[in-house]
């Protein structure tokens, strides 16, 4: 019965379970469940009412303001006055990039300042002042941007360092967080071993319920859409 | 059921209440959380078109997980399996603490790093791997918190929201040495916490995890968290373990994406937790970070034994807390009161159910007004008004055959006009109520915290009589 990887008996752990629902299902006399959808069956699309269909890049920019983040909205690539500002905060520190090449190209511009860039391995990323990755897609209702473990070459460069600095292209952007979590299920490929929706920067409540940024990923997000997706990656090469 | 429950020994309920509510400054430090959380809730969900709709959509969608959960379940584990991850049954919190204590034992761990589970606190899985000799640390913040501090959670998901920022930075001073003059604006506390838990996530060997929603269609899990830990623990260390309730299934991701709409408006008011993660097996070839190898527990420990009856709904509970928060008991008690790991509406019907052992458990149906505020605020409209007055049905069928037969011999006396005016006269009456609260054991318990009326010297009947 027990499969390679499987420990305990699988049959006997349902079996208590398949006892109990060849029989009748309870339903509650008082609030009375609506009807059971049978496998299949849609089940509700959510609807956002601080989304605006048509303008999908406003409502992008202020769910990443509203979850404390900075969205940036340029034309063809991340602007020099914006890397300068973040090589500012470095102080010496050094900067990992994923390996996309949106986050490559950035890598080199910042080696050009002399700064020391590399690949996001643990200890590189622990010590590092600024984490540059790209992103498979950008959500406006939650104003979000989500990461795939396979494209970035790993999970760390937007958690360990101090400042994560997400390069995305507008034509990614995508209305609700349905648009690609209902499409995992008819994606050709397998699903990445992570994939991630960023919300804004790492946060705790922990004390007092009081919103305090940073408490184990990065203090502060920056979001980069660049309108022009075909330049951003183009123009500059990989480092 | 085996192991991994206790009340809190040598106490009550009616000790703890009474304990608690005396407690100025507990009672200050939930009533503040518990209306912040409130507040974002009701601002949150007021952004979603129709979320009633929603939350009954939602209910529809976990009877539906519910009533094919084997056949989900045997979907899941078959890919999680497909993609190299491995697969542990556990009937009991005993198998599963068994099985994660190996896990750590083969790999010669003994540093471990976990992010915030209830399922883990449930099975009481730290004193496991501690007298296994393995080092855990808790790195969601109030998780560590409490670890410190020797407690067990007092929110599902603000496990110290009973803690101020000074018991906090006295707590830290004690137990890890932190600084005198270690300020106490919460900033400073994090970016303390942040650098002693940066050490543990960077040389912790195995980390585990609970999971929000596992989906069955891919074999994934879902993970939400504010902090980052979450991912971290996923990232770093080579074994990931990660431990399943049985019932947090969704059949496909559109139910996933339903729930997760409600999930973090409903817990903190955010459109999403920072971190919403989807974990689908292990490390790829082309990546720099993430586990070698990943298992899965999959938890029973009582749950087969709800499916289909009088208290299946309550398997529909996606661990938001919104119960808490509105709960006018949790908000004098706060979550120690409860003596389990789940306090609040939802504890108080959990805890019956799961540690069904703990003859004191079936007390907590009775913490409660049965207001109904619980079942407006749950996401998945789990009817715990009901399921609470069941259990009390359930508790009295259950009672003791003193208490019993006092309850029926009031019954038969006031059924009866004659014994009714005879109950009435006031010092019969005294001697009745005083025989029953001092000479009957359960009577003693019963009266202890209750105040009795004190009869009226004279009665109306007899006021009417002569002539007022």
């Amino acid at each position: 019965m027990t499969r390679p990887g499987e420990t305990g008996d699988r049959a006997a752990f349902l079996a208590g379970a398949r006892t109990r629902l060849a029989g009748d299902i309870f339903t509650n006399p008082v609030h009375v469940p609506p009807p059971r959808p049978a496998p299949g069956d849609p089940v509700p699309l959510p609807g956002y009412r601080n989304l605006d269909p048509d303008d999908l890049l406003t409502t992008f920019v202020d769910a990443v303001t509203h979850a404390e983040g900075t969205c940036h909205v340029v034309d063809g690539d991340v602007p020099d006055d914006l890397l300068d500002r973040l090589v500012e905060e470095l102080d010496g520190r050094p900067v990992v990039t994923s390996s996309e090449d949106v986050a490559r190209g950035v890598g080199a511009r910042l080696a050009q300042r002399g700064i020391d860039v590399g690949e996001a391995t643990p200890d590189r990323a622990a010590s590092a002042g600024l984490g540059v990755t790209g992103a498979t897609a950008a959500v406006a209702a939650t104003g979000s941007v989500v990461l795939d473990s396979r494209a970035a070459g790993g999970r760390i460069a937007s958690l360990l360092p101090a400042v994560h600095l997400c390069v995305v292209a507008v034509n990614t952007l995508v209305p609700t967080p349905a648009d690609v979590l209902r499409r995992i299920s008819s994606r050709s490929d397998a699903l990445p071993p992570s994939l991630v929706f960023v919300t804004g920067p790492s946060r705790t409540g922990d004390i007092e319920q009081l919103l305090t940024l940073g408490a184990h990923g990065p203090t502060a997000l920056h979001v980069v859409v660049v309108t022009d997706a075909g330049r951003a990656s183009s123009t500059v090469a990989p480092a | 059921m085996s192991g991994g429950h206790h009340l809190l020994p040598g106490t009550t309920l009616r000790q703890r209440t009474a304990d608690a509510v005396a407690n100025d400054r507990l009672r200050t430090n939930v009533a503040r959380a518990v209306d912040r959380f409130s507040t974002h809730r009701v601002a949150g969900l007021a952004e979603l078109d129709d979320a009633d709709g929603l939350r009954r959509a939602a209910r529809a969608a976990k009877q539906q997980v519910l009533a094919d959960l084997p056949a989900l379940l045997e979907q899941f584990a078959d890919n999680v399996l497909a993609l190299g991850g491995q697969v542990c049954w556990a009937p009991t919190a005993a198998d599963a603490r068994r099985y994660i204590v190996d896990v750590v034992a083969r790999h010669g761990a003994t540093r471990v790093a976990k992010s915030k589970s209830m399922a883990t606190e449930e099975i009481d899985l730290n004193t496991a791997l501690e007298a296994a000799g393995a080092e855990v640390t808790e790195t969601d913040l109030g998780e560590w918190i409490i670890q410190l501090a020797g407690e067990t959670p007092s929110h599902i998901i603000a496990p110290a929201l009973h803690r101020d920022r000074h018991q906090i930075k006295d707590l830290f001073v004690d137990t890890v040495a932190a600084p005198l003059d270690l300020g106490t604006e919460p900033t400073e506390l994090v970016r303390f916490a942040r650098r002693r838990l940066r050490d543990v996530f960077l040389a912790a060997e195995v980390g585990i995890t609970g999971a929000n929603i596992a989906v069955a269609e891919t074999g994934s899990i879902v993970l939400v968290t504010n902090e980052g830990n979450g991912r971290l623990v996923t990232a770093l260390p080579r074994v990931h373990v990660a431990v399943l309730g049985m019932e947090r299934l969704a059949a496909d991701w559109a139910q996933a994406d339903l729930l997760l709409a409600l999930l973090a408006r409903s817990a903190t008011g955010q459109r999403l937790s920072s971190y919403t993660s989807v974990v689908t097996g292990v490390r790829g070839e082309t990546e720099l970070d993430g586990p070698d190898e990943l298992h899965v527990v999959i938890l029973d420990n009582g749950r087969s034994d709800l499916l289909a009856g009088e208290y299946h709904e309550m398997l529909g509970c996606i661990r938001c807390g919104a119960c808490l928060n509105v709960c006018p008991v949790y908000r004098q008690t706060g979550g120690h009161a409860y003596g389990w790991v789940y306090p609040g509406p939802m504890g108080a019907v959990l805890t019956p159910l799961l540690a069904a052992d703990q003859p004191e458990a079936a007390e907590l149906a009775g913490a409660s007004t049965l207001c109904g505020a619980c079942m407006d605020a749950c996401p998945v409209q789990i009817p715990l008004q009901d399921l609470l007055l069941s259990l009390r049905r359930r508790k009295a069928e259950h009672a003791g055959r003193t208490e019993r037969a006092a309850w029926k011999a009031w019954s038969a006396a006031w059924s009866d006009p004659r014994r009714y005016r005879a109950s009435t006269k006031a010092a019969t009456w005294t001697r009745w109520a005083t025989s029953l609260a001092g000479r009957l054991p359960v009577g003693r318990d019963w009266a202890q915290g209750r105040t009795l009326p004190r009869p009226a010297g004279e009665r109306f009947r007899d006021r009417w009589k002569a002539g007022l």
